[in-house]
């Protein structure tokens, strides 16, 4: 079995009393975006920062491309970057300059260090404003340029807090492009948001956290698949014409609940509670002669996950 | 060649060529330079120092003009470099501090080590910058009579050493401090300690101005002798204080700090103990005095520190403890609770030495007849059960389940000792030399024709040389069992 980019193996945090990390463990792959998802205080950033090497775990640890954080900070610093859930600058300074001061931190000289500068302005469109000092910035132009000093070491893996918090429609979109085309360049991505139709616009797996511990980890389709097996299939049925009595036909059906009339003696929705009989549902449906027009399932989007999973619907 | 090409190619070099310096160097001084206010106290600056000299040049001249025309201009630069500098670099440090930009720059590629010596380049570069104003207005006071350009290059030497100490002393201090509040409160510290360096830079230089032999005796061999020992001391305690800052500043390991920090605190105690050896005189009883408190405010620092040894496998260690046990165990545990029983106890024994001297100004009780031996003693007292206290505690990380109860018993003893002492010394106050606590440390206190007593320095020697093995071995020790336990708990992946 091949072992994912990124591990983090059975993470507890404690400080003091308070436990904000109680044995964490997910893992995700080059090219992914990995969100990670939770109300405030449930232990994104705590995780985030072990991950980072800026924390160190009670008991577990993080290990990426097989290497421990804990044991190889130095390493794990040269394939890893880090955007905060805040913004940082020095006054009195420019883009570039900024940028080169951490090109100069990773180490980066001469040409090398002049290249990497010129790369991260291009790729982050900054070029005309290059001169320009951080502190008269726009906060989405600071979320940008943050994500940009993130990139200058060109690292493996990206771990982003809450980047999108804050911003307005365009800057989001504009960051959601941008981290589209870094996946598509082969990093690995893990992303906190609470903004989840963001997330599942860009997420194909995620780990959704509650205080402290991982409710459900892995890929979106597969959690939805398992929190369906339990709770039952949503489907949606249009009939091509009103039909009197279909509310008490559908209703009649075996392993049927929840009905709900969206549109009366047209449209309706219901949970098929064994997921393996979806198609023979439909069967039934027709032999009742009901005149489906569309029946399809009803997409659980990231955020009914999200809530099914934190109310408990599964645990 | 083209100009433009001729001109990259120029800028592409100086590029290159900032490459040796540190990254932080680099950036506070491009942040310097883009801000409006420097700009603007250096146009002020320039102009000042510009009328000042016109002013000076057409006042009458006697035979002290230049040497005032000096002090005045070497004092300005002064105050700027050793005072307003380092202050500066504390608020800002204080600031990327507060506002995580040191945490960004944790998981860079740059060491602590480096960011430390970045921020001492760059207070170095601002010196240089702000320096430049005078200097022209110090080499002009050569134009007036009085003033040798020796005397010149020597103030020149001693303002940047003092800018320097200045400099790493404020970054020094910038570093201990981890919340807000303390680091507001060990600001007003690197302020008291700027002005005390001033003072001194200013002393020392005013003192060679006016002396017209001064200079001569810096070439004799005594001064030389003198000078290289100093120097030796001021490098000692300068690599210290980088040391102490680079392993504050570094993420999660601030137990790396503890060894420089027990040296230095060490160190600085030896000091004071040197001088009081030496000359006893009200100027070393204020040296004693202070080198009490820094080693105090050190061991505060030294035991307040995170350990390594976690308080989940120290549970773990101690579980099958009765609850009884468990309390006792835990309150001389590594931590807060040592922290404020060694400070408590070395202020005790602080207030002490005062009162004792402030009752008896003038007695002739003891056979070093003044009180500035009696500190002596009383420091050693200090020094020698906070090496004990620090050995025992050393030797708790090795072998916890035996060393707690030994440790406590150190504790409990040097608690005695602060109680009992008084009542000692109080009761034989009219019989000084059948005082028998006082006898047993005679030996280390007595002057031997007015040099420093080396025996002393030998059995401190002795003391302390244990004490820092086994703090060493208890360190390494402390993170193989941290490392083996977090391993355990980890499995495999």
């Amino acid at each position: 079995m091949t072992q994912d980019l990124v591990v983090i193996d059975k993470l507890t945090r404690v400080f003091a009393q308070t436990k904000a990390i109680d044995n964490v463990s997910f893992s995700f792959n080059a090219g992914d975006i990995f969100g990670f998802i939770g109300p405030n205080g449930a232990g994104k950033t705590t995780t985030m920062r072990i991950l980072s090497t800026l924390d160190i775990a009670t008991t577990g640890d993080c290990y990426i491309d097989g290497l421990s954080v804990t044991d190889n900070p130095e390493i794990i610093h040269q394939k890893l970057g880090f955007m905060p859930d805040y913004f940082t600058a020095p006054n009195n300074i420019s883009i570039e300059d900024y940028l080169d001061y951490y090109a100069r931190n990773y180490g980066l000289k001469g040409a090398k260090r002049r290249q990497a500068v010129e790369r991260i302005i291009d790729f982050m469109d900054m070029k005309n404003i290059r001169d320009k000092f951080t502190s008269t910035l726009s906060k989405g132009m600071k979320q940008r340029l943050c994500l940009g000093r993130t990139l200058i070491n060109d690292p493996q893996i990206l771990i982003l807090d809450e980047p999108a918090a804050g911003l307005d429609p365009r800057a989001r979109i504009e960051l959601r492009e941008l981290l589209k085309i870094l996946a598509k360049q082969g990093k690995a991505i893990l992303i906190s948001s609470h903004v989840l139709t963001e997330l599942a616009e860009l997420c194909d797996s995620c780990a959704i956290i509650e205080k402290g511990k991982i409710l459900r980890a892995g890929k979106i389709d597969s959690i939805n698949m398992e929190l369906h097996s339990k709770t039952g299939v949503s489907v949606v049925v249009v009939l091509q014409s009103v039909v009197e009595n279909a509310l008490v036909a559908i209703s009649e059906l075996p392993f049927i609940e929840n009905i709900e009339e969206i549109t009366v003696g047209k449209k309706y929705q219901f949970s098929v509670i064994e997921p393996d009989q979806v198609a023979t549902t439909l069967h039934r449906l027709v032999t009742k002669e009901l005149p489906v027009m569309e029946y399809y399932l009803k997409e659980q989007g990231l955020e009914q996950l999200f809530l099914d999973v934190t109310k408990g619907v599964v645990q | 060649m083209s100009l433009s090409s001729l001109l990259n190619s120029l800028s592409d070099k100086s590029d290159n060529w900032s490459d040796f310096l540190l990254p932080s160097a680099i950036n506070e001084a491009k942040q310097m330079v883009n801000s409006n206010s420097f700009r603007a106290l250096f146009l002020f600056g320039v102009i000042a120092f510009l009328f000042m000299s016109l002013f000076l040049y057409n006042m009458p001249t006697s035979n002290d003009t230049g040497q005032i025309f000096f002090l005045l201009f070497s004092s300005i630069m002064d105050v700027g470099l050793i005072l307003f500098i380092p202050l500066m670099i504390y608020q800002n440090m204080s600031f990327e501090r507060s506002n995580g930009s040191f945490e960004l720059m944790a998981i860079t590629s740059i060491t602590p080590l480096k960011i430390v010596l970045g921020k001492w380049q760059s207070g170095m570069l601002q010196g240089i910058i702000f320096g430049s104003i005078a200097t022209p207005g110090l080499i002009f006071s050569y134009f007036f009579d009085g003033v040798a350009i020796s005397m010149i290059f020597v103030s020149l030497v001693l303002t940047i050493i003092g800018a320097q100490f200045s400099i790493l002393v404020s970054i020094f201090f910038c570093s201990l401090g981890v919340l807000k509040s303390t680091r507001l409160f060990l600001q007003v510290v690197t302020l008291i300690s700027s002005i005390i360096i001033l003072s001194f830079t200013i002393g020392f230089k005013s003192g060679l101005t006016y002396r017209d032999t001064a200079l001569a005796k810096l070439f004799t061999t005594d001064f030389i002798i003198g000078f290289f020992i100093f120097l030796l001391v001021f490098l000692t305690v300068e690599i210290l204080l980088i040391v102490i800052s680079a392993a504050q500043l570094s993420p999660y390991s601030a137990n790396k700090s503890s060894m420089p920090k027990l040296v230095f605190s060490v160190l600085v105690l030896e000091i004071g103990l040197i001088f009081i050896f030496e000359t006893a005189s009200y100027g070393s009883f204020h040296i004693m005095i202070l080198s009490l408190f820094v080693h105090a405010f050190f061991s505060f620092f030294f035991m307040m520190e995170k350990d390594l040894l976690s308080k989940k496998l120290f549970d773990q260690l101690q579980k099958k403890e009765n609850i009884l046990k468990q309390i006792w165990k835990k309150l001389f545990y590594p931590g807060v609770s040592s922290a404020f029983l060694l400070y408590l106890t070395q202020i005790a024994f602080l207030g002490f030495s005062f009162c004792f001297c402030l009752m008896n100004s003038s007695p002739t009780y003891f056979r070093g007849n003044n009180e500035f031996n009696l500190l002596g003693v009383i420091s050693c007292f200090v020094f020698y059960f906070s090496a004990i206290y620090l050995t025992v505690g050393g030797l708790q990380a090795l072998f916890p389940h035996i060393t707690t109860s030994a440790k406590a018993f150190a504790s409990v003893f040097v608690l005695l000792l602060i109680f009992i002492i008084p009542f000692i010394l109080y009761l034989n106050f009219e019989n000084a030399d059948e005082m028998l606590l006082m006898s047993i440390f005679y030996h280390l206190t007595e002057r031997n024709n007015g040099d420093i007593n080396y025996l002393n320095l030998v059995i401190t020697i002795l003391f302390l040389t244990p004490a820092l093995i086994l703090a060493i071995f208890s360190n390494k020790r402390k993170v193989e069992e941290v490392r083996a336990f977090a391993a355990g708990e980890r499995g495999s992946v």
